[in-house]
């Protein structure tokens, strides 16, 4: 007597459908993000999000209060040296022409 | 886990369960007028339906720990909005898997109002991001809660993330329960 093997029904399957979906995802993830060639999967290199900032000079003295005179006018600024997201050099210096500096955050 | 490669493996996970949200909601309301659909949905409710509540823990499940990643092992600090959601989120993974196991039906009354309300805050967070100016509710200085930790495909953020989670798990629990007849014919 010969015992036959139930074959597997669909929806003995579906873990397996859902494992299998999840490592497709992980793999298109792994292709798309171009790991190990420096790319971000968008073509352009991985930007840096920290870099090391050198500030050298004298330190303006702090905004004085509403009606004070500033002692800071006529002060030349301290001058600053870092780098951009790619990692080019960047640097606001002394170099005669008035600037203004702003510092921004998005909340 | 580079950091690049769970940001799109998540985002990919996130467009996966959309279009799951959407392919039930399409079923759902098509299958009243188009015979066809009424029969994908009822095959399909056959082979997926009593794995609905599985699937619920394992998207619940997936999202805890990718929150966790973030927080945890990247470093990134949890908005006040992030918090309630985990708030809601966190305990789906042992009640769905308590109930998945024991194929409770009785769960969808007390787990489908957390989802609405994991699902409203994402939704409001996923707003407060393209307009800053709707922010009522107020969240901390320190952790903003519009700040975009990742961008993927110019549209999938944290918020996109967790509201899509919580559609969808709202849908399977809508759509199929372990045990439900589906009316169709094996």
């Amino acid at each position: 007597m010969t015992s036959r093997k139930k074959p597997p029904t669909k929806r003995s399957q579906v873990p397996f459908y859902v494992g299998g979906g999840i490592v497709a995802l992980l793999l298109i993830a792994f292709i798309t993000t171009g790991l190990g060639d420096g790319n971000d999967g968008n073509g352009t290199s991985t930007a840096q999000e920290f870099a090391d900032v050198s500030v050298t000079g004298t330190l303006l003295p702090p905004t004085p209060d509403e009606g004070a005179a500033d002692t800071a006018v006529g002060m030349a600024m301290p001058e600053i040296q870092g780098e951009d997201f790619e990692g080019n050099p960047v640097s606001i210096t002394n170099d005669g022409r008035p600037k203004a500096i702003i510092l921004l955050a998005h909340w | 886990m580079d950091v690049a490669l769970a940001d799109r493996f998540f985002a990919l996970m996130t467009l996966a369960a959309l279009a799951g949200a959407l392919g039930i909601a399409v079923l759902s309301f098509g299958g009243r007028f188009s015979p066809t659909l009424a029969r994908w949905n009822s095959q399909l409710k056959d082979i997926f339906g009593d794995w609905t509540y599985w699937i619920v823990f394992l998207v619940a499940l997936v999202s805890m720990l990718g929150s966790l990643y973030y927080s945890e092992i990247v470093g990134y600090a949890p908005c006040s909005l992030c918090w309630y959601q985990r708030i809601v989120m966190y305990p789906l993974v042992v009640i769905m898997g308590i109930a998945a196991f024991k194929r409770d039906e009785k769960i969808r009354t007390y787990v489908l109002p957390l989802m609405v309300i994991g699902a409203i805050l994402a939704l409001y967070q996923y707003i407060i991001g393209y307009i800053p100016d709707a922010e009522v509710l107020g969240c901390s200085l320190d952790v903003s809660c519009t700040e975009r930790y990742i961008w993927e495909f110019g549209f999938v953020d944290f918020p996109f993330m967790s509201f899509v989670g919580f559609s969808f798990m709202i849908s399977l629990m809508l759509w199929a329960s372990p045990g439900q007849p589906t009316g169709s014919e094996e």
